[in-house]
């Protein structure tokens, strides 16, 4: 090993190490610190070492919360990749400008806040207004259904909310796939179906990954949605973990509970990474 | 086929937008769709309440800024990894990578953590700070991926002519670049405009941004106001996008090679 000097990088790297290291390193330790530290009366908390507030994280209420989190998070990831993978492969192969239309209605959906996505979804399922009263007047329903507030609703919401990032992260890899491969298949016998699944799929299987960590990180994080389209049943980690440090002032015991979801999702991370690289064909 | 999918997906996208539009546009104060009666006097009174008009601004000026901050942290990095790379170089990227792989509210705790034993837990300033280390991967990538398209045989020209590393930068490098900062600075601006939850935990008590406004009222009641704000973001979004799409970035931003049709 060379011996470290400092040079030209690291005089071009001293402020945004820096400022990394400030602003997202040391919040960062400061959690994982605060996790071991005890509440004080009046919102505060003192630096301790103990793993008492770990040790309440063995509690089936919180065990449930975090399985039902994944799940969730697991489910809504699966759902918007079917929808996109199929979606951005066609995108693909259209023309120019249909691409260029569809990137900006896409992007142009990234503006809209999670509160805003939960709450227009609240509007289109709530039994007065919306798809209910659309299928009741349309006859097929007696009565107006209301679809919200449920699980089906949080996950539409969600889905809603990932897809635009799916599609972005996936699009580009899809662009870039050599077109004389899927021709080479289809001339060898393969079906238009046979060549998608074990033509174009496996080649662009990182992306594929990267694409569903994405979503699974995002909607493992919200917030929001499952508050507005959800009963407190439905509510998750994350919202635990907000109102643990925000009003139960318990800013330990929520710096707990923000380990143990960061420890799943990093599993999950984990797991994705080994299914990326053990698959049949190197990509 | 396809027409029929993308049309579904369409409809997908597009009716929550439809719906936000049509609440901003109803005359009562009521949660109705369709609209009856459509008239423009939220607008007017989105602008009047000074509550709803300083988040908007507020929300804007924040964006602004952090994406300036995460530009200016970015940058550098790229322009080392790309110069020089190196194990200092990989820490530094891995750090900003990491940060947009983390959930979103066990940033936010950190940073709630951070700022209230500094003591500026409630500044804008923490906002803009939070926010740009939470998005500084995306102009990382974008100004990366306009790095890579640079031919390094330039650079070995340039220094023939007597150009120093900076005047290499600022005279070949730089413009060069510049589109590719312009999509990093503005897909920055545009998450940061609709970030909740660490706008809320860092700062929601003091400074209300839009998006924590919208939920505050949310939870006491419906105002077609709230709706209001999201039609000029997703305006501002559309516009901001399509101009790029006219100076023909999109593409190349989002990784398409060049010699696609």
């Amino acid at each position: 090993m060379r011996k470290w000097q400092f040079n030209r990088s690291h005089q071009i790297l001293l402020f945004p190490g820096g400022f990394l290291l400030l602003f997202f390193a040391v919040p960062f330790l400061l959690l994982l610190v605060a996790s071991l530290g005890r509440s004080v009366a009046g919102g505060d908390w003192a630096f301790g070492f103990s793993a008492h507030n770990y040790g309440r994280l063995y509690d089936p209420y919180f065990g449930t919360s975090l399985v039902y989190t994944l799940a969730l998070a697991l489910s809504v990831s699966s759902i918007c990749l079917v929808l996109a993978i199929p979606f951005t492969w066609m995108l693909s192969e259209c023309r120019r400008r249909t691409r260029t239309l569809w990137m900006v209605f896409l992007l142009a959906g990234l503006t809209l806040s999670e509160v805003l996505v939960a709450f227009a979804w609240q509007i289109l399922l709530s039994a007065s207004t919306g798809i209910p009263q659309l299928l009741f007047k349309l006859g097929w329903t007696d009565t107006p259904l209301p679809l919200q507030p449920g699980l089906g609703a949080i996950m539409a919401s969600l889905v809603y909310m990932a897809f635009p990032y799916a599609t972005l992260l996936l699009y580009a890899p899809f662009c870039s796939i050599d077109r004389t491969l899927p021709e080479a298949a289809r001339t060898l016998g393969a079906s238009p179906m046979k060549t998608f699944f074990t033509v174009i799929l496996p080649t662009i299987r990182g992306p594929l990954v990267a694409a569903f960590l994405l979503v699974f990180i995002l909607s493992a994080g919200s917030y929001v949605t499952p508050q507005i389209l959800g009963l407190p049943q439905h509510w998750t980690l994350p919202v635990l973990i907000a109102e643990q440090a925000l009003y139960r002032f318990n800013l330990p015991f929520a710096s707990a509970l923000a380990v143990l979801l960061l420890i799943a999702s990093l599993i999950i991370l984990h797991l994705a990474e080994r299914l990326r690289r053990s698959g049949p064909s190197p990509s | 086929m396809r027409i029929f999918f993308f049309s579904l997906i369409a409809l997908f996208i597009g009716s929550p937008v439809v719906v936000l539009v049509g609440v901003s546009l109803h005359e009562t104060g009521q949660m109705m769709f369709p609209p009856s009666n459509p008239h423009l006097g939220w607008y007017i009174f989105f602008f009047e309440q000074s509550q709803w008009r300083d988040a908007f601004v507020r929300s804007l000026t924040i964006a602004a800024l952090s994406a300036l901050v995460a530009l200016v942290v970015a940058v550098p990095i790229a322009y080392a990894g790309w110069r020089f790379p190196g194990r200092t170089v990989g820490l530094c990227v891995t750090l900003a990578m990491i940060s947009c792989l983390m959930p979103a509210v066990v940033m936010a705790l950190g940073f709630l953590l951070f700022w209230g034993q500094i003591g500026y837990a409630g500044e804008p300033i923490s906002i803009i700070l939070c926010h740009a280390i939470s998005f500084v991967a995306l102009p990382l990538v974008t100004t990366s991926l306009g790095l890579r398209s640079i031919d390094p045989e330039w650079l070995n020209a340039a220094q023939t002519l007597g150009a120093n590393e900076r005047a290499r930068f600022i005279t070949l490098v730089l413009p060069y670049l510049i589109p590719y900062l312009i999509s990093g600075y503005l897909f920055v601006f545009v998450l940061s405009l609709n970030e909740y939850i660490i706008a809320f935990m860092v700062a929601g008590f003091a400074t209300e941004t839009l998006p924590v406004r919208v939920f505050n009222s949310l939870r006491s009641g419906f105002v077609p106001a709230m709706a209001v704000g999201a039609v000029l973001f997703y305006l501002i979004g559309v516009l901001v996008f399509a101009l790029n799409a006219k100076l023909g970035h999109l593409e190349r931003l989002l990784g398409v090679p060049r010699d696609r049709p």
